[in-house]
């Protein structure tokens, strides 16, 4: 049924190992207005990117690796559609704006030298385990030693979920930050009735 | 890949689409955003006395003997008809919350599968299966266990015990005398989600039972690598 021996072997051999404990702590919670993100995908829906897992020849040899891996085990476009804006420059500059210069400092990152990206999650749809491969900032800027924030642009609802190896991340506010450690395997879901909003921020801490 | 249908401008509150009789029965908070709860607190203890890993093998071979979720959602715009499987269940209580979730909605036959064995299905597993609730009337419980693939999610809902309903041929259930169980037959996972209400499980073990107390909403995802196993026991109290 489920031939998962590739992506089990993947993990083991970067000694994934789910019985060790990572630490991981809010970082702080962004002065953000759900209302404005949500809007902006709203009036902007028709230039999203849309996406769903599988490999892509600009993506990083481990990124197609773990592509491959997961469309092997039945993810496929029926369960890890994503929606996201912020590629497009005017888009990503329109982004920063809207985060603003105070929480970029909450951060320590420089808004000049980051990449934003706005996540919709439809109900149904997940993001597999994975780690990051920051392509994305890697071809902006030349260089891929960047810090990878979560935030939540909503408030938790019920069946929104993020796990970073072994920490559960939910019931949040809007606005709460987390730095997805380089290397570390998480992944989410969306199992309720409303889409999940979420906006991935990378960039050079100072 | 564009959405056929337009997103809720306001927010879809599930309160609205759950029978009437149980949030009477079985008032709860209906906050997302509420901390101050014990949704947490319908933990039993660990039962040790199955051996789970022995049954969650058996249960992923009895799978890969068909290959083919038995279960899985939509919604059939055709024929207006909410279809769990083959199953009409138009006229089920799980009615107006599998509308939230399916019609205008992005749940689907495709990310809802999962396989199931149930009752007379497990062989010599049902009879230490059915005894481990001596306090639920024998000939009126049902038992099914789950096995949900990886990039499948059950959308967050309250139960209604139809396929108990189903089962037994109940014309209207009577929600006061009904309870459900649940056990994780494997010890947690990556990907592996379950939402009780405002408490979301994390690393649980094989055994853990948890007595899903009525009125709560609650759903489950797997977005990991190995199939999640649950068994959930159904039934009338003696």
């Amino acid at each position: 049924m489920l031939d998962n021996q590739y992506f089990k072997k993947y993990l083991d051999d970067r000694n994934v190992d789910l019985s060790s404990h990572l630490e991981l702590q809010k970082l702080c919670t962004l002065d953000i207005n759900p209302k404005e993100f949500e809007h902006f995908a709203e009036i902007h829906r028709e230039e999203a990117t849309k996406k769903w897992w599988h490999p892509r020849p600009f993506l990083s040899a481990m990124g197609n690796e773990q592509a491959i891996n997961a469309n092997w085990i039945g993810y496929n476009e029926h369960n890890t559609t994503e929606s996201n804006w912020g590629l497009d420059d005017v888009h990503n500059n329109t982004l920063k704006g809207m985060v603003g210069g105070k929480n970029f400092k909450a951060l320590g990152i420089d808004p000049n030298k980051s990449l934003l990206r706005l996540l919709e999650y439809m109900p149904g749809h997940s993001l597999p385990l994975h780690c990051d491969g920051f392509e994305g900032f890697e071809r902006l800027y030349g260089e891929g030693n960047a810090t990878r924030f979560f935030v939540a642009v909503s408030d938790w609802d019920w069946g929104h979920v993020l796990q970073v190896h072994d920490n559960i991340i939910s019931n949040w506010k809007a606005g709460d930050t987390y730095i997805i450690p380089p290397d570390v395997f998480h992944t989410s879901a969306n199992f309720g009735i409303a889409p999940k909003y979420t906006l991935t921020v990378t960039g050079v801490r100072q | 890949m564009k959405l056929s249908h337009k997103i809720s401008e306001g927010r879809l509150d599930p309160k609205n689409a759950v029978p009437k009789e149980i949030l009477e029965q079985y008032p709860w908070h209906w906050d997302p955003m509420k901390k101050d709860h014990d949704d947490a607190s319908c933990f039993m203890h660990n039962v040790d006395t199955i051996d789970w890993k022995a049954l969650g093998d058996w249960a992923i071979k009895k799978c890969n003997e068909h290959l083919t979720p038995q279960k899985y959602w939509w919604y059939d715009y055709k024929n207006e008809a909410i279809m769990h499987a083959n199953d009409n269940v138009n006229e089920m209580p799980i009615k107006e919350q599998a509308l939230l979730a399916l019609k205008n909605n992005t749940h689907n036959e495709h990310n809802s599968q999962y396989f199931k064995i149930a009752n007379e299905e497990f062989g010599e597993w049902h009879e230490p299966l059915k005894k481990m609730f001596p306090n639920l009337k024998e000939n009126k419980m049902g038992i099914s266990l789950f096995v949900q693939p990886p990039g499948h999610t059950i959308w967050s809902h309250t139960d209604t015990y139809s396929s108990f309903i189903r089962r037994t041929g109940e014309a209207k259930p009577d929600y006061t005398v009904l309870r459900r169980y649940m056990t994780f037959v494997r010890d947690w996972d990556f990907g592996h989600f379950f939402h009780y209400g405002n408490h979301c499980f994390n690393q649980w073990k094989a055994g853990d039972l948890w007595d899903l107390k009525p009125g709560i909403y609650h759903g489950s995802a797997n977005a990991g690598i190995n199939p999640k196993i649950t068994i959930h026991w159904s039934g009338e109290l003696k």
